[in-house]
């Protein structure tokens, strides 16, 4: 019941590393740790599990 | 000092609201509004006022803002601010699968002292002062999330008498409530840690999916009697300051917190930080910054800037040309950022900067729940 608007999502290296996921959430452009208590990061893998969402490889 | 005497002064204290620690809610005073103080969004999501959002599934839309108390209205509430509310896209019909309310969620370790999922579950008591133009019945439902376990609710209907008048509302929430026995149950168990265990919503409206029976437990949010559709017209108003959840079946007077006690407890959840150093990269567009968050923080948060923000590198400043932020925090660290503002022109590599005070423009960490 608590679907977030989740319009764009993609992984950030840093250092070799992948170490965020930038995404634009219910309008707002937000850095999103790989944290699972972190509301956000675990909506985006919700919705990565549902098949609704795919986060774009990092630049 | 007899003992008598001791005991009186403590009765006094008490009748005053000068025993502190009872009350569960943060922000139950609506002094901080750390987003915005203007009208701003809460369709389903947090808006001006920290720790309470909206949570809404439908076509209609609501703000929130902050609100300033006259003289005589502190004098009825013993309160300076609160949150007003207001419709501004109206939902006239509400499909059964819609629903519209403000909520406040609780981390499950804070409310552990209620026992739920034994027979030794405690009651609780919710106080509240309200205020709005649309009279009628409204209802207050309590949502004690699954966490690995059932989730139970219980919505328990009140009355706005009269129009445009703050009136103190008390709902005692019993753990068997309905006659049942669900919450004391071992299902009943409150999880989560420092995740999301347990919530409240001032209903505004729930469709025919979510209805259940007044004052009873169940999986049910709302009730489908008389309750006020008051997303019905653009434009309703609906008030709400001096919040109080306490353990047992007694409401105390508002226990009153200063505002920087107020504000560290919701910094827990969310911050804004405006000021800061670090050092240039080699690019010239991007610098990294460490930044101290004002009190350890939930869970690692997401990042995020309000406007682009400026920097000084001792020669010149330095704006970037939009708001663009990375986290980078390794090891998962609850007390501290470490992130790249980007978008930069001009920036020197490897001098050390400054981020300028930016009025209204600031990082964001958000860990709420």
């Amino acid at each position: 019941m608590d679907k977030m608007n989740i319009t764009s999502a993609q992984y950030v290296n840093y250092l070799g590393d992948t170490a965020c996921i930038n995404a634009t959430i219910d309008g707002i452009t937000m850095s999103v740790p790989f944290d699972p208590a972190n509301r956000h990061y675990s909506e985006i893998m919700r919705q990565v599990e549902a098949g609704d969402l795919v986060i774009q490889e990092a630049e | 000092m007899s003992k008598a005497r001791q005991l009186a002064d403590l009765g006094n204290a008490y009748s005053d609201g000068g025993i502190s620690g009872s009350n569960l809610i943060i922000n139950g005073s609506m002094q901080c509004f750390q987003r915005a103080t203007a009208a701003t969004t809460m369709t389903n999501t947090y808006g001006a006022v920290d720790r309470f959002r909206g949570f809404s599934n439908g076509g209609g839309a609501f703000t929130g803002e902050k609100y300033d108390m006259t003289t005589s209205e502190i004098a009825a509430t013993g309160q300076y601010q609160a949150l007003k509310m207001l419709v501004s896209t109206a939902d006239t019909s509400i499909a059964a699968s819609e629903y519209y309310s403000l909520n406040y969620r609780f981390e499950g370790d804070d409310l552990q002292q209620l026992k739920y999922g034994s027979s030794s579950a405690q009651s609780f008591t919710v106080s509240f002062w309200v205020k709005s133009d649309t009279t009628g019945t409204y209802f207050l439902t309590v949502d004690k999330l699954a966490n690995g376990q059932t989730a139970y609710r219980i919505p328990i209907e009140y009355t706005i008498s009269s129009a445009d008048t703050w009136e103190q509302k008390i709902i005692t929430v019993s753990p068997t409530a309905g006659s049942t026995s669900l919450i004391t149950s071992s299902a009943g168990a409150i999880g989560g840690g420092t995740g999301h265990g347990l919530s409240l919503y001032w209903g505004f409206a729930w469709g025919t999916d979510y209805h259940g029976t007044n004052n009873t437990w169940s999986t049910s949010y709302g009730t489908n009697a008389t309750a006020n559709n008051w997303m019905g017209t653009v434009g309703n108003d609906f008030y709400l300051t001096g919040v109080q959840l306490e353990i047992g079946d007694t409401s105390t007077p508002f226990e009153h917190r200063s505002y920087a006690d107020q504000l560290q407890a919701c910094q827990r959840y969310y911050s804004q930080i405006a000021q800061g150093a670090g050092v240039c990269t080699t690019t010239g567009t991007n610098l990294y910054l460490s930044v101290k968050l004002p009190v350890r923080v939930r869970a690692v948060p997401s990042v995020s800037q309000t406007g682009a923000m400026t920097v000084n590198d001792g020669s010149a400043n330095l704006t970037q040309s939009s708001a663009s932020i990375n986290s980078y925090n390794e090891g998962g660290t609850l007390d501290s950022l470490f992130v790249s503002l980007n978008n930069f022109s001009g920036l020197t590599a490897n001098r050390p900067v400054v981020v300028r005070q930016n009025t209204g423009k600031s990082i964001t960490a958000d860990a709420e729940l």
